[in-house]
């Protein structure tokens, strides 16, 4: 409805000649009913004033003057959604098999900025993304962290190197090369975790199967004082009181309508015990939403569920500085929902991504 | 029948003989159901018990007595299903009730052997449940050189299964089941249609009739000699002249089972051989009304698909609960633990089931799901002299089998087995020689009792299978 | 004080026993100032039997546990005011029991060993367990409290064991326990772990396809990795066989008597293919599992040579596999009468063929009901070092206990109540009420 319009005023994604437009000083107001807030909760709406791709103010009664005014009745703001746990534009490209340990991987070296997947994840909400090496290595490398437009609404752009991914799994035992057990490997990865090349911003994220799994991922890491999330435990039940106060966060998903229940649940037995959750749905926005629906369903607080879709994976990320929630000063990085982004029904408005509306279809 | 017995039973070869009577004194006469007699005396005559009492039981003057002080007197057990002693359990063919398991004992086998020294008088010999109908079975003394001198029931019941043999599915097992006896019927009718007309040729006036007519007008005239021999079997067993041992692993099989049995008019022929998962059908059994022997893992385990919570389940506690009676088998055949007949029963025990239950499910009931009830399974006047002299109760963890009789004859004596002692200390000994018997003699008193007349004594049992593990 | 007991006495009392213990309780109703020293919160265990674990027996007995602590083991003894007293009627109690050589509870077993070198005395089992395991809710229905769980024989020289509790909360499981490393011989190290293939012309020799597959190759291992260590050590000199110096460092703490060693062996030539090779490098060691200990007992009397001995192979275990699986009968009864220090130990199995009918077959085959629960507790205890941590029910030591619903290692008895720090892990008649747990 106010497609043609928005992007004539935003800096239009791929519409040629390149938007000068985007920093220009006339601000942008937006008009919405409510506002996801940082603690999750929605908020009264109101004018959200973006200038320069950063958000100026939220909540104002009126837009400042000069501004390009949009109004979006019934209309939800969140933040962009973050994905921690992707292979966008780089699918194939993350697995090094050949040795266990490889720290000096670096997910960034497998960057395609104009890879199509970028755009589809942005259209869907998701407005950051770490590339994260696959579960083929004890260490594999770091995750590259990535917008998935550039100030110009064009493609990705590359931000930084993100945190180190680990793999705790059997996954990281094919049996045909050295260490072959986690016995044998982790001496190893007590001297890697003991030097300052593996100290990253954010948590280290390490993929996890069994109770017994994540107990020795938990001592390793927090021997070697480092911060660790979890990915994708399967079974954590029996080891979920190891985690508050040691576990920054947990990394779920993605859920479908098969997903059962046994692990819908692990969201709102996590957040019983005050441990974040971040969902992961490689990169795409709408299975984000369902998961988080899902996991709603199952009993979780939607709160901790909008929460688990933007500021968890920020913080993971060590991006919480700039994205993952809509307050002043940060990065215009926002969706505007027809409702709450956890109803599944309210269909997406808008998307800024620095500041760039995200043009809903391509243009020829 | 009968007579077949008896001409075994006086062929035992490895048996000592106690002359025509024995008499058991002293000990503490144990019966399954749980009543003891102190002090008391057993008399076996001609192969049967024929007074069982206290101390002031007469013994005949002609009886060998073996003296029991401080041990436990208790019915031989029996093994009611098992491929104990058998080559290969298992024939490839899904429909082979023309084999007989005769063909597959092997009288030499050391199990046997450790049948005697675990107790275990009697065995129902019958091949193994991979299959849709198995040949016939044969119930047999554990001890003797040749099938025949074991035998004390041959060609006795046919092996049935309902569980998907290896490759099938619920489906074609039991297609394949009813074809069989559809294919029976097939070829009992043409054989009627046949017998109907030789008998008509005989006759001077002939009626022509359509040939389903023939067939069941004739079925009068078609003895089982006509039969082809590979239908002979089956078509007694359709009569309801062979008991049938069904074997239902899981708890679906056993309706089916009951379904089929019912369908074929046979349930009252059936025992039942249940997998662990089948303690879910207790109902149906217990409705059913026929013995129910378990299989020798007595744990059921399973995870629940929802939660992923394993579980255990007991599974003699819930027929105990369910107030079925029960038959226990060994858990495969090893040296100790749940191989041994016995421990199973003291499992029970252990997992709260009353000691009179345990104690049936390993004697008398198994006795009754072999049809042999009156006969053995107790110590009873009448009933046959297959008693065990225990060095204590038969559920203790020390307790051994000092002695045992089959049929009034000396067939184990723990003093004289060669092989146990190999057993227990690991070494090889050398042949049984002259210096054995005096050993032997001062633990068992009833040794000198053997006649010299007797062939020198083999070793107890097993014959000439002397190698070691 | 009266009262507690007939509260808390639970459905398998006898009708007598319990009037028996209620008696007896009141008997023991202190007028002993002394017994005011003991805070309410003591919790008292009483029963038919108290067993020690030294050979010690109260009948009956009453054991006093504070602070996951054991206070007093007694017949008669007196009572703080106001403790909370479990009566376990005609129950016997005794120590939980100790497996020495336990291998449970790992995810190193057959499938993820490491098999990264055939000498690896550097790595720790503790970095392999599975806290996690069905197997230690296992080990506690057995009864079993303590175990130490061994280096695993697909590795010629294996790693370090560990000694951890089988129930309670995770935090606390491990057992503080001297260093001990097992090497293994006979050709068993070649026929375990995953993809252990032989050698062949083409691949040649890596981690899936190692040497030794005969009795000579692991004794080379064995000798050529500690000559390695000795010139490490003495030199400085680095491994050709690609040995890591951490390796040759803990080799070293062997040579020097700082880490235990065991040998695992098997069959009658693997006794003294041991003596040979200890004697070469003069070290000192215990045998595990020890299967045909019987046939070498005149060595094992001649050199003191302590044995942890089993087990008695049952469908439980998947060891069977392995050459030389079924020991003699009587090896336990044997190793009692000629002196030769030992204990029992169900390797794997648990259930059974787990330690209780160890210790039961051992009984059955001869050796002394009292001896046979040492040899399950106090013994095992001892040939890990853990004498004064568990293994008894004397004071100061940890309170692990079993209360068995009959005559331990009777095959009619199971243990009903297992405590571990004086919290209870097995309760299957609900004797602990929530406010005991």
């Amino acid at each position: 409805m106010l497609a043609i319009p928005l992007l004539a005023a935003f800096a239009i994604a791929s519409g040629p000649p390149p938007a000068a437009s985007l920093r220009q000083p006339a601000p942008v107001a937006l008009r919405v009913d409510g506002v996801v807030q940082p603690d999750g909760s929605l908020g009264a709406g109101g004018w959200i004033v973006v200038r320069n791709g950063r958000i100026e103010s939220l909540g104002g009664a009126a837009p400042p003057a000069g501004a390009a005014t949009f109004e979006f009745p019934g209309g939800i703001a969140c933040a962009g959604m973050v994905d921690v746990a992707t292979s966008l534009g780089a699918a194939g490209q993350l697995a090094e098999p050949a040795r266990a340990f490889t720290p000096d991987v670096a997910a960034a070296d497998a960057f395609e900025p104009d890879h199509s997947s970028f755009l589809a994840a942005a259209r869907s909400g998701v407005t950051t993304v770490a590339l994260t090496p696959s579960g083929d290595n004890i260490v594999g490398g770091r995750l590259a962290l990535l917008r998935t437009r550039d100030d110009h609404g064009r493609g990705a752009v590359l931000v930084g190197p993100g945190p180190l991914r680990f793999t705790w799994s059997d996954e990281a035992f094919p049996g045909d090369r050295v260490p072959t057990s986690r016995m044998g490997a982790l001496p190893r990865l007590r001297e890697l975790l003991a030097q300052d090349a593996t100290k990253t911003a954010g948590a280290s994220l390490v993929a996890v199967q069994t109770p017994d799994q994540i107990r020795t991922a938990l001592d390793a890491f927090s021997a070697a004082g480092r911060s660790i999330a979890l990915l994708q435990p399967i079974h954590p039940e029996d080891a979920l009181d190891l985690l508050p106060g040691r576990a920054q966060a947990v990394v779920l998903g993605a859920y479908d309508l098969d997903t059962p229940e046994r692990e819908t649940r692990l969201p709102k037995l996590l957040a019983e015990r005050a441990v974040p959750v971040a969902f992961t749905a490689n990169g795409d926005g709408a299975a984000l939403r369902l998961t988080a629906a899902l996991a709603v369903r199952s009993g979780l607080d939607p709160k901790a569920a909008r929460l688990a879709l933007t500021a968890v994976p920020a913080r993971l990320l060590g991006a919480d500085g700039d994205a993952g929630t809509l307050e002043a000063g940060k990065r215009a990085d926002l969706v505007v929902y027809g409702g709450d982004p956890l109803d599944l029904a309210a269909k997406i408005h808008l998307v800024l991504v620095g500041g760039a509306a995200v043009a809903k279809k391509e243009t020829p | 029948m009968v007579l077949s017995s008896l001409l075994a039973a006086s062929l035992l070869a490895a048996t000592t003989a106690l002359g025509d009577s024995a008499a058991v004194r002293g000990g503490t006469i144990l019966q399954p159901d749980g009543t003891r007699i102190e002090k008391g005396i057993v008399v076996i005559e001609d192969g049967k018990v024929t007074a069982v009492g206290g101390p002031e039981t007469p013994i005949p003057a002609a009886a060998t007595v073996l003296e029991a002080d401080g041990k436990v007197v208790f019915p031989g057990m029996i093994l009611a299903h098992t491929q104990v002693g058998l080559d290969i359990p298992n024939e490839n063919m899904p429909i082979a009730p023309f084999v007989n398991v005769y063909d597959s004992i092997e009288p030499n086998s050391a199990e046997y052997e450790e049948c005697l020294r675990t107790g275990i008088t009697t065995v129902h010999a019958i091949q193994g449940n991979n299959t849709v109908i198995g040949g016939l079975s044969r119930i047999i003394r554990p001890q003797g050189d040749m099938v025949e001198y074991m035998t004390v029931r041959p060609d006795y019941a046919l092996k049935i299964s309902i569980t998907p043999r290896n490759g099938f599915n619920r489906m074609t097992q039991l297609a394949e089941l009813r074809r069989a006896f559809a294919d029976l019927k097939a070829h009992v009718d043409a054989v009627a249609e046949r017998r109907y007309e030789e008998e008509q040729k005989k006759k001077e006036e002939k009626v022509l009739v359509l040939p389903d007519e023939a067939a069941k007008q004739g079925l009068a005239h078609v003895t089982i000699d006509d039969l082809d021999a590979r239908w002979r079997t089956l078509w007694r067993a359709s009569k309801g002249e062979i008991p049938l041992f069904v074997h239902c692993d899981r708890a679906m099989d056993v309706s089916n089972g009951i379904a089929w049995l019912r369908e074929a008019k046979l349930l009252e022929k059936a025992v039942f051989v249940v997998g662990t998962e089948a303690h879910k059908a207790a109902g149906a059994l217990k409705q059913a009304g026929r013995p129910v022997i378990l299989s020798g893992a007595l744990v059921h385990k399973e995870t629940d698909p929802l939660t992923g919570k394993e579980s255990e389940v007991f599974v003699p506690k819930v027929f105990a609960d369910a107030g079925l009676p029960f038959v226990l088998q060994p858990n495969g055949f090893a040296f100790n633990a749940d191989g041994l007949l016995w421990y199973q029963a003291a499992r029970c025990v252990r997992e709260g089931v009353a000691r009179d239950v345990a104690l049936k499910s390993v004697t008398q009931w198994a006795a009754d799901a072999i049809g042999m009830g009156d006969t053995l399974g107790s110590i009873a006047p009448g009933k046959w002299g297959n008693v065990a002299i225990l060095s204590g109760d038969p559920l203790d963890q020390a307790t051994v089998v000092e002695k045992l009789l089959l049929e009034g004859r000396l067939a184990y004596d723990r003093a004289t087995d060669r092989r146990l002692k190999e057993l227990a200390t690991g070494q090889e000994l050398a042949a049984p020689s002259a210096e054995a018997a005096p050993t032997a003699a001062p633990a068992a008193p009833a040794a000198p009792a053997a006649p010299a007349t007797e062939p020198p004594a083999a070793p107890p049992a097993g014959g000439g299978s002397g190698s070691g593990k | 004080m009266i009262l507690a007991p007939m509260i808390l006495v639970q459905s398998f009392l006898a009708p007598g026993a319990l009037a028996l213990a209620a008696v007896h309780a009141a008997d023991s109703v202190p007028a002993d100032p002394s017994a005011q020293k003991l805070r309410a919160d003591a919790l008292v265990l009483q029963a038919a039997e108290v067993h020690v674990g030294d050979g010690t027996v109260f009948k009956p007995g009453l054991v006093i546990l504070l602070d996951g602590k054991v206070v007093a083991a007694g017949q008669s003894l007196p009572l703080p005011a106001g403790a909370n007293v479990i009566d376990c009627g005609n129950a016997v109690i005794t120590p939980g029991l100790v497996d020495a050589a336990c291998q449970l509870g790992t995810s190193a077993l057959f499938g993820s060993a490491e098999q990264g070198s055939e000498v690896i005395p550097q790595l720790d089992m503790w970095d392999a367990l599975d806290l996690y395991s069905k197997d230690f809710e296992r080990l506690v229905a057995d009864g079993v409290t303590t175990v130490f769980i061994t280096g695993e024989a697909s590795s010629v020289i294996s790693a370090k064991g560990t000694a951890v509790k089988t129930g309670g909360p995770i935090g606390e499981r491990r057992v503080a326990v001297k260093p001990i490393v097992k090497a293994t011989l006979g050709p068993e190290s070649s026929q375990r772990g995953a993809g252990n293939r032989s050698p062949s012309r083409f691949g040649g020799v890596n981690y899936t396809a190692r040497r030794p597959t005969t009795r000579m190759g692991s004794a080379w291992v064995f000798r050529k990795a500690f000559h390695d260590a000795i010139a490490f050590r003495d030199a400085g000199k680095p491994s050709n066989d690609g040995l890591e110096p951490d390796a040759m460092r803990a080799l070293a703490d062997v040579l020097a008597g700082k880490t235990a060693l065991r040998m695992q062996v098997r069959e009658a030539l693997d006794f003294y293919t041991s003596v040979k090779l200890a004697d070469e490098f003069g070290l000192s060691f215990t045998y595990e599992y020890a299967t045909e200990a019987a046939q070498c007992i005149d060595l094992l009397v001649a050199r003191k040579l302590p044995v942890i001995f089993g087990p008695v192979r049952t469908t439980d275990s998947t060891f069977e596999q392995f050459e030389a699986a079924q020991p003699a009968l009587d090896t336990a009864r044997l190793l009692a009468e000629k002196g030769v220090p030992f204990c029992l130990t169900a390797s794997d199995a648990s259930g059974e063929g787990g330690l209780p009918r160890q210790a039961g077959v051992a009984i059955r085959n001869g050796l002394d009901r009292a001896r046979a629960l040492r040899a399950v507790t106090s013994d095992p205890a001892a040939m890990v070092g853990l004498e004064g941590r568990v293994g008894r029910l004397a004071p100061g030591l940890d309170a692990d206990l079993v209360v068995w619903n009959g005559m331990p290692f009777d095959d009619t008895a199971k243990p009903v109540l297992v405590l571990i720090h004086g919290r209870p892990v097995l309760d299957l008649q609900g004797k602990f009420r929530k406010e005991n747990s």
